[in-house]
């Protein structure tokens, strides 16, 4: 189909407009988004994929338009962090229009938030979306009646198809060029009505022109401290300041007060006024509404049964890790001998120039080496599991996670939701850390936040990937061998998955005493995921994230640890130095100073851990070249390696301290160093203990 | 009793068993498959707020539709979409049975 748009920005255009894209979370605004724009910006089926605001451009005709996904958000009373962006962007920010994407299945609910930002502003677009699904259950929405009702322009979308864009764009431009029509309001009981029309008249003269009156003259009303303060924030605008405004809101609570309405209530109230007249308007216009859920409920049934559903879910996660494991083996040799091949070639070329010895030592034992560790290691298991992961996530699997899990988190006293932000985890802790947004009590997410790093992200679950294919079933291939290894990491995870429920509820028990707060989990229904599109698209991603970590991490890392290891003291480097000093202490559990050595020169990253380990143990011996794992392996053997190493140093990979990046993100997210400095703590010496206890244990038996 | 069709009212009355229709109890006492009308929601006002975001409100018809491995949290299909509350929330939301053997 012919799209009539150009996504990005245009330069030739002349005018620039703003547009925001709001709705309730899971109806698809960052699919139009990355339709329109030609981004990427995630899309999941689960709610609170997107918690941060981000724009893009497309352009129409001579205008090129730039387009805000919000985060999705239920109402604009906000709960929780995420919320807030959209709430801010939609009652403060200077726009042209607002889409408000509705999802057809619940169209009802979604018409709540319009008919709120019908309050605040006439310029909006509705975009009722996922109208194939309707149809599919046999829903019908009458578009045209809708418009009526709202008196707003409203469009019917596809948008993973890109049917209706078209539409939407041409009615964006529509709308700024005729003026536009005052759209439906919301009728309150007359006492509240009197009483807005009051404070709005004395709001009238002094507010500022682009807010609307009628909104925060209830809010007022209302004393809704948390929308006051932004105001102030953000326009200055004091209700103290003006004493002859805040007696008439004084007097008019008063007055509904004698007609028995308490302004503490008033909010409510006036809510669910709109649940109703979102469900009149949904009488009119939704044909068939669905009533029978018994269709989509077969995978559910399987899920949710004590005998079916966990052994389910773990066979999952077990098959995702097999069919990456054995996946990224023959790739990872193939990269492997590659790199060992152009190497090769390099030095010889670098001989050819008669460089001298340092810089063929800086460039190729230190960056070119740790470049291409990073990159057959990390790549090759983060290309296959990611797709996998995200056809999952696309498929609906993660809020089921969460709703299966929850009685677990509730019994240490945290949020189910807390396990939606471990599966970011396993992309990027950091990811992880931003996505406890979607958490609405404080307590609850400055856990979630703490632990997230028990989850091993990108950067640490190929380096365990490699240690357990190394040190438990060796190389031999063979379905036995993948399984077992398999088996091994399963279990590994879950024990991750353990410890964050021991320390959640430790912390619930102690620091951050409390009781569960409240759970509302939305669980969306399956959708067959676009599988061709998920796999190119996160393969692609991956990729590129991995490449790119491998550039501008691994690189500059590579080079200083080689001087580290090169510039001697007496004939000892300086890093042998280090790793010498702390040797005693890292034995004790189980590890040896150069380990504990690249566990914290690591902290930059944690993809350069093995890396720094290998260049420490190779500045010993003569050998430069690691062509393949069992070579590397023969390394580590001959510096002590046993399996009690292997496993302590894979417990403290997944226990120890969280990265440079998830740090600072931990300390952005608290607000807090201390928060931060309490994490870094916290886990180390859990990592500490672990290795300490397993070590010990380990040693008694072997 | 608005709510419910004759033709339910005799589907439940046959199975009635030790509860009478139309009988108050809490949220969380609906059985899987059954639905019922809100009759009150007595929780903190923070709770109230997201109960009123996805629509939960006195009058709205709620189905029980299936409950977790360990019986807690329940999925409850509400005003088109299925949302999962644990029992110490469903407590607080009074309900007045029916059936409406259309839901399941
Ligand atoms: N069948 C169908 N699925 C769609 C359509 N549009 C979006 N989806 C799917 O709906 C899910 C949610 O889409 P997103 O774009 O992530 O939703 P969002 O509104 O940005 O969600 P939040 O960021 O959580 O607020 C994804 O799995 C999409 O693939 C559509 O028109 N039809
Ligand atoms: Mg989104």
């Amino acid at each position: 189909m012919k799209m009539y748009y150009k996504q990005g920005y245009q330069k030739k255009n002349t005018q620039e407009k703003i547009i925001g894209l709001a709705g309730n979370p899971n109806v698809g605004k960052s699919t139009i988004f990355n339709e329109l724009t030609g981004l990427k910006q995630h899309t999941g089926n689960w709610t609170g994929k997107t918690v941060e605001n981000a724009y893009g451009y497309y352009g129409y005709h001579d205008t090129n338009y730039k387009i805000y996904d919000l985060p999705g958000t239920y109402s604009l009373i906000t709960h929780s962090k995420e919320e807030e962006h959209a709430r801010d962007f939609i009652c403060f920010d200077h726009y042209d229009a607002i889409i408000v994407v509705c999802d057809a299945l619940c169209l009802e609910r979604n018409l709540n938030l319009v008919l709120q930002i019908l309050e605040v502003t006439d310029q909006v677009v509705v975009c009722v979306n996922l109208l194939d699904e309707a149809k599919k259950r046999g829903i019908e929405i009458d578009l045209e009646q809708l418009s009526t009702e709202l008196q707003v322009p409203v469009i019917g979308t596809c948008a993973r198809d890109k049917i209706g864009l078209n539409e939407l764009v041409k009615q964006i431009e529509e709308m700024g060029k005729t003026p536009i029509k005052e759209s439906i309001q919301t009728k309150y009981k007359e006492q509240i009505e009197d009483a807005i029309v009051k404070v709005e008249n004395h709001l009238t003269p002094f507010f500022p022109k682009n807010l609307s009156t009628r909104f925060f003259a209830l809010k007022m009303i209302e004393n809704d401290q948390d929308i006051l303060n932004r105001l102030e924030e953000v326009t200055n605008f004091r209700l103290e300041a003006h004493p002859a405004l805040s007696s008439i809101i004084i007097e008019q609570r008063e007055q509904l007060k004698q007609s028995g309405i308490l302004y503490h209530f008033l909010k409510n109230d006036t809510a669910k006024t709109i649940i109703h007249h979102a469900e009149t308007i949904c009488q009119k216009v939704v044909h068939n509404p669905q009533s029978n859920m018994k269709k989509h409920q077969t995978l559910e049934k399987i899920l949710k049964s004590p005998w079916t559903g966990i052994p389910i879910m773990l066979a999952f996660l077990f098959l995702i890790f097999w069919i990456t494991m054995v996946g990224a083996n023959y790739p990872s040799q193939l990269l492997f001998q590659f790199f060992s091949w152009l190497e090769q070639w390099l030095r010889y070329g670098f001989e050819l120039f008669s460089f001298p010895s340092w810089i063929t030592g800086i460039m190729i034992d230190g960056a070119y080496q740790t470049v291409t560790w990073v990159i057959s290691v990390m790549l090759p298991p983060m290309a296959i599991f990611f797709p996998l992961f995200t056809l999952l996530e696309d498929f609906g699997l993660l809020p089921r996670i969460a709703f299966q899990l929850d009685k677990q988190f509730a019994k240490c006293k945290a949020c189910g939701k807390q396990a939606l932000t471990m599966c970011m985890g396993f992309g990027c802790n950091a990811v992880g850390v931003t996505g406890t947004r979607i958490i609405d009590s404080p307590r609850e997410r400055l856990i979630a936040i703490i632990t997230n790093n028990f989850v091993p992200c990108n950067g640490r679950f190929p380096t365990m990937v490699s240690i357990i294919t190394m040190f438990f079933v060796g190389f031999r291939p063979g379905l036995q061998n993948s399984i077992s290894n398999a088996l091994i990491l399963t279990g590994i995870i879950l024990f991750g998955i353990l410890m964050t429920l021991i320390v959640s509820n430790g912390l619930s028990n102690t620091i951050l005493k409390g009781m569960p707060s409240s759970f509302v989990l939305e669980l969306p229904p399956f959708r067959k995921p676009q599988i061709g599109k998920v796999l190119i698209h996160s393969l692609f991603n991956r990729t590129l994230f991995v490449l790119g970590r491998a550039i501008t991490v691994a690189l500059p890392a590579g080079i200083v640890i080689w001087l580290l290891t090169n510039l001697t003291i007496d004939g000892v480097s300086i890093i042998q130095i280090c790793a010498d000093f702390i040797d005693p202490f890292a034995r004790m559990i189980g590890l040896d100073g150069v380990i504990l050595m690249a566990f914290i020169l690591g902290f930059p990253a944690n993809e350069i851990v093995v890396p720094i380990m290998i260049m420490i143990y190779l500045s010993k011996t003569s050998m430069t070249d690691i062509s393949n794992l069992s070579l590397l392996k023969q390394i580590l053997v001959d510096n002590g390696w046993t399996i009690t190493t292997a496993i302590c140093t894979i417990l403290f990979s997944l226990l120890h301290f969280p990265c440079s990046t998830t740090c600072l993100t931990i300390k952005k997210e608290t607000g807090s160093l201390k928060w931060m400095l309490f994490t870094i703590l916290l886990t180390t010496s859990i990592a500490i203990m672990t290795c300490f206890i397993i070590s010990h244990l380990l040693n008694l038996f072997i | 009793m608005g709510y419910f069709t004759s033709h339910s009212f005799f589907y439940t009355y046959n199975k009635l068993d030790k509860m009478k229709l139309g009988e108050s109890m809490t949220l969380d006492e609906l059985s899987v498959g059954e639905s019922a009308i809100v009759k009150k929601i007595e929780t903190d006002d923070n709770m109230t707020r997201r109960f009123i975001d996805i629509g939960l409100v006195e009058g709205t018809k709620v189905t029980s539709l299936y409950r977790s491995y360990l019986k807690d949290p329940t999925a409850y299909f509400i005003r088109g979409a299925v949302i999962a509350l644990r029992k110490k929330d469903a407590k607080k939301i009074y309900i007045i049975r029916g059936n409406h053997e259309d839901v399941l």
